[in-house]
């Protein structure tokens, strides 16, 4: 059987196939973060300078030891993966300092650029749902922002330890809320 | 158009503006995909995360860390690998049921022993090689005096499905570890008093 990634890996392995070991579990691991990323807009570029962090950072540690690379747990590769990316975020803050508290886009997001008038249209139309959605109770306003921005249910429960049907009902109720202030404002979505 | 998808479209071309107060430290974002801490403040946090253009792009390279790690040692199979399964699953009876054939006709049913070298070993015990895995999805296996263990259940592309550190000489799974049909292994190293590592050669074992 060819199941041979996990400790396997490990049996008689020549010391210069560790780098190997080692690059086989941060592609994966790296795989499986852009997979979960992608639909809500990860910069790639951001997982790879993690995980060449990561790489940095297990060589360091492994340095006079590199036999025990390959017997790492893909939980040892996370763990490391997640302290990475909290110093990457400290370090792009840090950078960030001088610069003002911007009025920025998200990339691709630049609405009401131009003369389209769809795009104006839009813009005009989410700075509504922008206003109504201050008048959702804060408890709510969270999870429905995470439902527009496309997050899934099971991707909220997640994240809050919920059960599904809970970020559901939450969510009917946030979305009611939404549809009245907006309905206030003169605005059925989809009419 | 859907009422909730022309909502979602609409919110999504939106110029996102800072929101006000302060942005929370790295920190505060790992608690929150975590969910550590207190309800009512991570509902108020993720609040400005989503809304805010510096936080949700920081806020989504640590939750896509946190839920890949998760799924990867509890679920992880890639789609493209789950399609070959089944072709692995069949092949992978065929010689197990070969191979079991033989060791009943030939043989002693007596599982295979796999000693460290200096004698000190593991010896798995249950479920057998090329067996299925019983209801009460639990692994057993002999081991040393005083040594801990670590447990790794693999699928068929050497995916890990389910791992864990423990003292103890037997392992059940958990009921959130969800398996789909095939052949995985599974593998047991002891980590002995003196800072050695032992392990048993790994064990084919069939889910339904």
């Amino acid at each position: 059987m060819s199941v041979t990634k996990g400790y396997l890996s490990t049996m008689r392995i020549p010391a210069d196939l560790h780098s190997t070991a080692l690059e086989t579990l941060l592609a994966r691991a790296a795989e499986r973060v852009r997979a979960v990323g992608r639909a809500h807009r990860l910069d790639p570029a951001a997982t790879d300078e993690v995980f060449q962090e990561v790489r940095i950072r297990i060589w360091k540690a492994f340095e006079k030891t590199p036999e025990k690379i390959a017997t790492l747990p893909a939980s040892y590769v996370y763990q490391t993966a997640s302290t990475a990316a909290i110093d990457l975020i400290r370090r792009g803050r840090a950078r960030r300092a001088d610069a003002t508290d911007p009025i920025e886009d998200l990339p691709g997001l630049a609405a009401g650029t131009g003369l389209d008038p769809k795009a104006i249209e839009h813009a005009e139309l989410a700075a509504q749902i922008e206003a109504a959605l201050g008048e959702v109770l804060e408890a709510r306003r969270g999870v429905v922002r995470m439902h527009l921005e496309g997050y899934d249910r099971n991707e909220i429960a997640d994240l809050l330890a919920w059960t599904e049907p809970k970020v559901r009902n939450l969510l009917y109720r946030g979305l009611s809320d939404l549809r009245e202030a907006l309905g206030r404002r003169g605005i059925r979505p989809g009419g | 158009m859907d009422p909730d998808n022309s909502l979602r479209a609409a919110y999504q071309l939106r110029p996102m503006k800072a929101p006000p107060g302060e942005h929370p430290s790295p920190e505060t974002l790992q608690a929150l995909v975590r969910a550590e801490g207190r309800l009512a403040d991570r509902l108020v946090l993720l609040d400005h995360v989503m809304a805010c253009p510096r936080c949700r792009p920081e806020f989504e390279l640590v939750r896509s860390i946190h839920a890949a790690a998760r799924r990867d040692i509890a679920l992880g199979t890639p789609n493209r690998i789950r399609l070959w399964i089944p072709i692995a699953a069949i092949v992978t009876l065929m010689i197990g049921a070969t191979f079991l054939w033989q060791r009943r006709v030939g043989r002693s049913e007596q599982p295979v022993y796999r000693d460290a070298p200096n004698g000190v070993g593991i010896t798995l015990q249950v479920p057998l090689e090329g067996g299925e895995l019983g209801e009460d999805r639990q692994f057993t296996w002999q081991g040393a005096p005083g040594a801990s263990y670590r447990f790794e259940l693999l699928d068929a592309a050497g995916t890990v499905a389910y791992d864990r550190e423990l003292a103890d000489t037997t392992v059940a799974l958990p009921a959130s570890v969800k398996l789909r049909p095939g052949v995985y292994s599974w593998l047991v190293v002891a980590r002995l008093p003196t800072g050695e590592a032992r392990t048993a050669r790994p064990r084919g074992v069939i889910v339904r």
